[in-house]
């Protein structure tokens, strides 16, 4: 055990500047990126009224005539000193507050959206690895690609017609009913975009658990299969699918920002949209690098779980 | 039900062999028939796709119009067959440019190794950082909408998997002894690599482009929908179910038609994929 | 082993963490539910699209619509819009111009006062107009005002350099709301941030994070404390949200019904759908400085390959009527007798004919892609011209980008909107038609006889002389086709069925003051 602390830490160590230069990266890609959309706050905001004098007016109010790198070093000292990248230029509140405002939706759903997964994908898995390459595989295989091709928005709207205009049995859309209930079906639908990518992977690593030796002392030993699967596998199971959802959350936010479109959630996706609309730089460049750091937080805790988990990977390191 | 780990050894590749057919089988037949629907799209229409009748709008299913008539009163049924040559079309040429610079990228990295390797996965950590459609939807406002907008985005943002995927495939087939002897008998690392190295990684790269082309596909319809996508009047399944948007409780196969097609070539392709690992593993 | 209780360990963490959410969110639930969002009868929740409330002053930079539709809830100005377009005296009573033309005395009512408790005085309206005059925002006061001036406490007279037909219009816009002198000595972001108003509502809270809002009703409001006791303006940026969460009662007012779903929504009987008239048209706008429509013929030709009814019909499902000229039917002066270019393919062929394009030719046309009946819009208009030989590619683009290229003339053909901000017709004749304010709508049209007339039109006091001149641009417009109007849109929204009372104004804000819930 002591032996392989050492590696460890210094594979953890050259994990987490590697996620510092990452941060970096993403803070002058976000930074360049906003900038390069054609179109500006000032004509967002007049709308059909932007007549080249108010425009003209509106960026000096906006400070949006500075220089590129004048804005960028305002932007850099802002970040570093406040951890914000300036107050919206539609409504003056700091994007700071604005993200700490829109987090909840967000995290309820990618919450939920975590359960309902590793929730879904488990037990599907187990099936498809229990009997592999059985009618039970090739089942579990179609429902699965069928996930992957059903674009996150359609699943939604499906979802909206089946289970709240038919059935009435839960809102519509918005928060205005609290949590959980707003959000049960928004997390199934972005669930619904992982699942697949949990069940292959899980299948695999299954069907390696059900070869390895101690199941087969377990069967050796006469305990019944279930009591094997539910005791045994199944434990062994639930952890590694949730530290495929830490390596996939790029994807299930990405998937998320969509659900939130669809279900008028006022999360962070709905902020998003909203800044690009209005082209409210600060904003957008808020939220992308706060959920990318975000990003590279779960990954850099995922994939060291991952590490401390997995003993062949321990090895190697 | 307590078989002997043994005999379920011995078992599988016979299994595997019979089995992992019919998933290819399945694949091509499913995928096949959308990619000739979409081909002979001029013979299997009922209707020119583009053509309106404003006094016939809306009409529901009937033995003319077999998924009745749009908003403004074009054909579905004509428009859905048209779309899959857009999406299919658009789904292909966007994949390209990502599949050779990923798998490039990757191959370089996974056989240099070292400082490039390093460079390379510190390029995918960062694009990965950002969700996937937040890269998206800025590159598509930077560069305008329509298909220009999604080949630049999904160029930019698409070869990563492939470069991980190629990466990962060329370093282990680095340590392998033939690469020694290749290299050991004098020849380039250029030959080395295009020769004795792509051969075994591309199979893998080419397998997760069937994947990517259902993600492609289903990003492009996203695209469409937040009125991003495909211009109009050209019929692409994304803009037609945000078309049926309106109408989903009441007309609900505007939106869910379109919809079905989206699944089912994306069953099709990614069948078409796992059955193509199952041929290429047994190799 | 070891390995495998550290698992076991991390695996009930996962649970604990699990069912602590899902309890957390029970309790959560209970909370909100308390907090009553529908059902207490006195609340109504009014669910609005497009961005929430960003600004409370009249006079600010930029007027966003949910911005004006919310201050004139707040503050009332000397006269009032009615629901058929009339004005009619509200903080005044009554209002006389002199014969000249020259000067305007109002009057004011007696028995106002602002919600803080302090009454109404003619110091509060001088203080108002002159600050209107200096700050400008956008709409400013256009009149040629030469000075405010209170002649005792009830009395206020505006001086006019010339005489100006359309003030009272003017007056009766959200800019020109009054507020209470110096802003009872607060900042104008202290004040804006909790404002007070003689209206029927007071600010209650205000999310500046979501922009939205709560309004309480005024106890002390001069007509009578309104109804309801709560007013939640809501943003719903989405049309199929809206319409399901309004038919599944989690809200009780829309005030954008998307024109496809008025069918459906009346066949609820939950809901009641009004279809109101509004100052707002539909439009295909040309570039007519720059490119190939600079050639009136080509213009003329588009116009007649247009079938407006079919169009209206089509792509706004019956709800608007189709367009003649560019003032909507609402609007004072509205020549409706104006002779257009109508439906008509052979003329279309003959003006293309002796455009310098005869032989047809290849354009683009810009539409944004967030208003499915434009976009429709835009689909009719490509598949007719193409008919006469025009190949339209159409381009749709996200809001900022269309108004972006819109603004500076970057298009040939665009498929847009435009509405009055006051029903007087000097006010859309200045917008469309006029080089100054907007390059004439962004197609850069210019006519010297239209400016010529556009003066006359506002100086002349006497109706029968205005409708006269007000025809003849309408014609002259109609001939130069510097846009095409396709539809007159209305505005409609939709309620459920047991509010009453709620008045929608043809600038398409909607009045409160009277709304019950039964």
């Amino acid at each position: 055990m002591k032996a392989s602390v050492t590696p460890l830490a210094r594979r953890a160590a050259h994990a987490l500047l590697r996620a510092g230069g990452v941060a970096a990266g993403v803070v002058v890609i976000a930074f360049l990126l906003v900038r390069l959309i054609p179109g500006d706050a000032a004509t967002a905001l007049l709308g059909s009224r932007a007549t080249p004098t108010a425009v003209a007016q509106l960026r000096e109010r906006l400070g949006l005539n500075e220089s590129l790198p004048a804005q960028f070093w305002h932007f850099l000292t802002r970040l570093v000193t406040h951890g914000d990248t300036g107050a919206s230029l539609v409504n003056g509140v700091p994007t700071r507050e604005l993200i700490l405002a829109r987090l909840e939706p967000t995290l309820w759903l990618v919450a939920f959206a975590t359960v309902f997964a590793v929730a879904l994908s488990v037990p599907l898995a187990l099936w498809a690895a229990t009997h592999r390459d059985g009618l039970a595989d090739h089942v579990v295989r179609i429902l699965t690609t069928a996930g992957i091709a059903m674009p996150a928005f359609w699943t939604g709207l499906l979802l909206i017609l089946l289970f709240s205009v038919r059935l009435g049995w839960f809102p519509v859309g918005g928060v205005r009913d609290g949590y959980p209930t707003s959000i049960v079906l928004p997390a199934l639908t972005a669930a619904v975009a992982i699942v697949p990518v949990l069940v292959r992977s899980l299948r695999a690593e299954l069907v390696e658990v059900l070869r390895a030796d101690f199941v087969a002392t377990l069967r050796a030993a006469g305990l019944p299969e279930r009591r094997i699967l539910a005791r045994h596998v199944l434990r062994n199971a639930a952890l590694p699918a949730l530290v495929l959802v830490g390596t996939n959350i790029s994807y299930l936010l990405g998937g998320a920002l969509i659900v939130e479109k669809v279900f008028a959630l006022p999360g962070l996706g709905d902020l998003m949209f909203d800044a690009i609309g209005s082209r409210d730089l600060p904003v957008i460049q808020g939220v992308v690098i706060y959920t990318a750091l975000a990003v590279v937080l779960v990954t850099l805790v995922t994939d060291h779980l991952a590490t401390v988990l997995d003993p062949r990977l321990r090895r190697a390191a | 039900m307590t078989v002997a780990p043994a005999a379920v050894a011995a078992n599988v590749p016979q299994r595997r062999r019979a089995l992992a057919h019919p998933s290819l089988i399945a694949g091509a037949v499913v995928f096949g028939a959308v990619l000739l629907a979409a081909l002979l799209a001029p013979l299997i229409v009922t209707h020119d796709p583009a053509a309106q009748n404003l006094g016939a709008a809306l009409l529901p299913p009937s033995g003319e119009h077999l998924l009745g008539t749009d908003y403004l009163g074009r054909d579905v049924f004509s428009r859905l067959v048209y779309a899959a040559r857009t999406d299919l079309r658009i789904g292909a040429v966007t994949v390209i440019v990502p599949f050779v610079a990923g798998t490039l990228l990757g191959s370089v990295a996974g056989y240099a190794g070292g400082r490039v390797d390093r460079l390379l996965g510190y390029l995918v950590d960062t694009v990965l950082a950002f969700p996937f459609y937040v890269l998206i939807l800025a590159i598509v406002a930077m560069v305008g909408t329509g298909e220009r907008g999604i080949y630049v985005a999904y160029a930019l943002v698409g070869w990563v998997a492939y470069a991980r995927v190629t990466r990962t495939a060329t370093a282990v087939a680095v340590e392998r002894p033939w690469v020694h002897a290749a290299r050991e008998s004098g020849l380039s690392h250029r030959r080395v690599l295009l020769r004795h190295v792509l051969p075994n990684t591309l199979p893998q790269a080419v397998v997760f482009l069937f994947t990517d082309v259902v993600f492609v596909i289903a990003a492009v319809v996203t695209l469409s929908y937040l009125g991003l996508g495909i211009q109009p009047p050209t019929a692409d399944w994304g803009s037609m179910i945000a078309d049926g948007r309106p109408f989903l409780t009441t007309k609900w196969w505007l939106a869910t038609a379109p919809g079905l097609a989206v699944v089912v070539t994306g069953v099709g392709l990614s069948l078409l994929a796992d059955g193509l690992t199952d041929l290429w593993g047994e190799r | 082993m070891h390995i495998h209780a550290r698992r076991r360990r991390t695996a009930a963490a996962v649970l604990a963490l699990a069912v602590l959410t899902t309890g957390a969110a029970a309790c959560d639930s209970s909370a909100t539910k308390s907090s009553g969002a529908e059902g207490s009868g006195g609340t109504l929740v009014f669910a609005r699209t497009s961005r929430g409330v960003t600004d409370l002053n009249p006079t600010a930079d930029e007027l966003a619509t949910n911005n004006a539709y919310t201050l004139d809830k707040i503050f009332e100005p000397l006269v009032e819009l009615q629901k058929n377009g009339d004005i009619k005296p509200l903080l005044a009573k009554s209002y006389k111009v002199a014969d000249d033309g020259r000067s305007w005395t109002f009057t004011l009512r007696d028995g106002v006062t602002f919600s803080d408790g302090s009454a109404l005085d003619s110091a509060d309206v001088v203080y108002t107009l002159e600050r209107h005059l200096e700050h400008g925002g956008a709409l400013p006061l256009s009149a040629p005002i030469t000075a405010v001036t209170a002649s005792d406490a009830r009395t206020v007279v505006v001086r006019l350099s010339r005489p100006y037909a359309p003030l009272l219009a003017d007056l009766a816009t959200f800019a020109n709301v009054i507020l209470p002198k110096d802003l009872d000595g607060r900042t104008e972001k202290e004040f804006f941030n909790n404002p007070v108003g003689t209206g029927p509502f007071t600010l209650s809270s205000w999310d500046r994070t979501t922009g939205e809002i709560t309004l309480a009703a005024n106890k002390t409001y001069w007509q009578g404390e309104p109804a309801v006791d709560k007013v939640e303006f809501t943003v719903v940026d989405d049309d199929n949200q809206l319409l399901q969460q309004l038919q599944a009662g989690q809200v009780d007012v829309i005030d954008s019904v998307p024109a496809a779903n008025v069918a459906q929504l009346r066949a609820n009987p939950d809901v009641k759908v009004t279809v109101s008239d509004s100052w707002q048209q539909g439009l295909l706008a040309f570039n007519t400085a720059d490119g190939a429509f600079k050639d009136v013929h080509l213009r003329r030709a588009v116009a007649a390959a247009l079938d407006r009814k079919a169009i209206a019909k089509a792509t706004t499902y019956d709800t608007a009527a189709p367009a003649t000229t560019f003032l909507p039917s609402s609007i004072r002066f509205s020549a409706q007798d104006t002779k257009i270019l109508g439906y008509d393919p052979a003329t279309a062929r003959a003006e293309l004919a002796k455009s310098q394009h005869s032989g047809g030719l290849s354009t683009t046309l810009i539409v944004e892609n967030s208003a499915t009946s434009q976009t429709q819009q835009a689909q009719v208009v490509q598949a007719a011209l193409a008919k006469i030989g025009v190949k339209v590619k159409i381009e749709t683009l996200d809001s900022t980008t269309f108004w972006t290229r819109f603004g500076k003339r970057d298009y040939d053909l665009a498929v847009t909107w435009a509405i009055s901000d006051t029903g007087d017709p000097s006010n859309l004749v200045n917008w469309q038609l006029l080089p100054d304010a907007a390059d004439s709508y962004h197609t850069g049209y210019h006519n010297s006889e239209v400016t010529k007339l556009a003066a006359q039109g506002v100086a002349a006091t006497d109706d029968t002389k205005r409708a006269e001149i007000y025809a003849q641009i309408q014609q002259i417009a109609a001939d130069d086709v510097p846009t095409v109007p396709l539809t007159y849109i209305p505005t409609i929204t939709a309620t459920r069925s047991d509010v009453h009372g709620l008045v929608v104004l043809p600038n398409g804000t909607t009045r409160l003051r009277d709304v019950t819930r039964k």
